[in-house]
């Protein structure tokens, strides 16, 4: 089994309180799916929207992490999977499609000794 | 943990019905944003670390400080309630005053006080229950305009100009002062009586928890 990471990217839309909490159960739900079949090894945390971003030798610090919104990664998920079709399999159940969000998946780099 | 069905569409209401109590009327939009951001956090936090024990307190603490952070940031560049600002003003008595109002009294109040004002006479009955609905009920735009078999746009119109009057008004509506009392009491009644018969029997149920007073 190999280790990858779900990158949440995108998909907050300004949504009524019983939009809000259809969205939350949905999250609940495909969550709880994968547990129940192994596959979360950790289900990770939310990050603030907002952050700082450096760059360079100059290290030059701006208010980021990036300005358009769709594309600020919004909580990160540790996930075990068979290989990365299979973790891009199960990414297809994530919530966040539905309301224009990218689920960027990456695999954990493995050190062969 | 589960989360009751409307919780959030039920907490909405008296969050932002308390907050608008605290902020004043003409603040009533400063109050939609809080109550939306305590939603935002709520849905980040809890997708991944699931929902806490009662969700219900910690939507309201969340809320609570989130206005805290308002109240100390904005208070020279805001008023906020003419009742609260000299409690409101002081550090000694602010904290104590916005956790008295976010008490269960305080906010069973708030809901009914809130429903009175949007029952303005210088709005028209359907304007007042989209009000209600949207406000006290935590409907969208496109909820509502499917209750009433119309258009997003003009809903959308409506409780956007219906808004605008409530928070031109200069304090919320006196609940305990008999002026206009009955008056907005038939009106409040009857959008009681549309929410139940526009098939929001569920909703209306869940979300108010008011019956009104025998007259």
């Amino acid at each position: 089994m190999n280790e990858f990471v779900f990158l949440y990217r995108g998909g907050q839309a300004g949504r009524s309180p019983e939009e809000a909490q259809q969205v939350m159960q949905k999250w609940m739900a495909w969550f709880k799916e994968l547990a129940e079949k192994g596959h979360v090894k950790d289900r990770g945390q939310p990050l603030e929207r907002s952050g700082k971003l450096v760059t360079g030798k100059r290290k030059t610090v701006t208010d980021g992490p990036f300005a358009e919104a769709k594309d600020v990664v919004g909580g990160y998920t540790l996930i075990v999977a068979k290989d990365l079709n299979e973790a891009a399999e199960l990414s297809k159940g994530c919530p966040i499609l539905e309301f224009d969000g990218q689920v960027e998946v990456r695999p954990v780099m493995k050190l062969n000794m | 943990m589960e989360l009751s069905e409307h919780l959030f569409r039920h907490e909405a209401g008296r969050m932002v019905a308390t907050l608008t109590r605290i902020f004043g009327v003409h603040n009533l939009n400063l109050a939609e944003d809080v109550v939306q951001d305590a939603f935002c956090r709520a849905l980040e936090i809890w997708k991944f670390q699931g929902a806490p024990e009662n969700p219900s307190a910690w939507l309201m603490t969340t809320a609570k400080n989130r206005a805290l952070d308002v109240l100390r940031r904005e208070r020279t560049a805001r008023t906020f309630a003419p009742e609260l600002t000299r409690q409101l003003e002081s550090e000694w008595t602010l904290a104590p005053t916005v956790e008295e109002e976010f008490g269960p009294t305080a906010m069973k109040d708030d809901e009914l006080r809130m429903m009175f004002s949007c029952c303005s006479p210088r709005l028209s009955e359907d304007a007042q229950v989209a009000l209600i609905l949207h406000i006290l009920c935590g409907f969208s735009v496109d909820e509502i305009a499917s209750a009433f078999v119309s258009s997003h746009a003009s809903i959308e119109k409506r409780i956007t100009r219906s808004k605008k009057v409530i928070a031109t008004s200069k304090k919320l509506f006196d609940i305990s002062g008999a002026q206009d009392f009955a008056h907005r009491l038939s009106a409040v009644q009857r959008a009681l009586y549309l929410l139940f018969n526009e098939g929001s029997r569920e909703v209306a149920a869940h979300t108010l928890r008011w019956t009104p007073p025998n007259h």
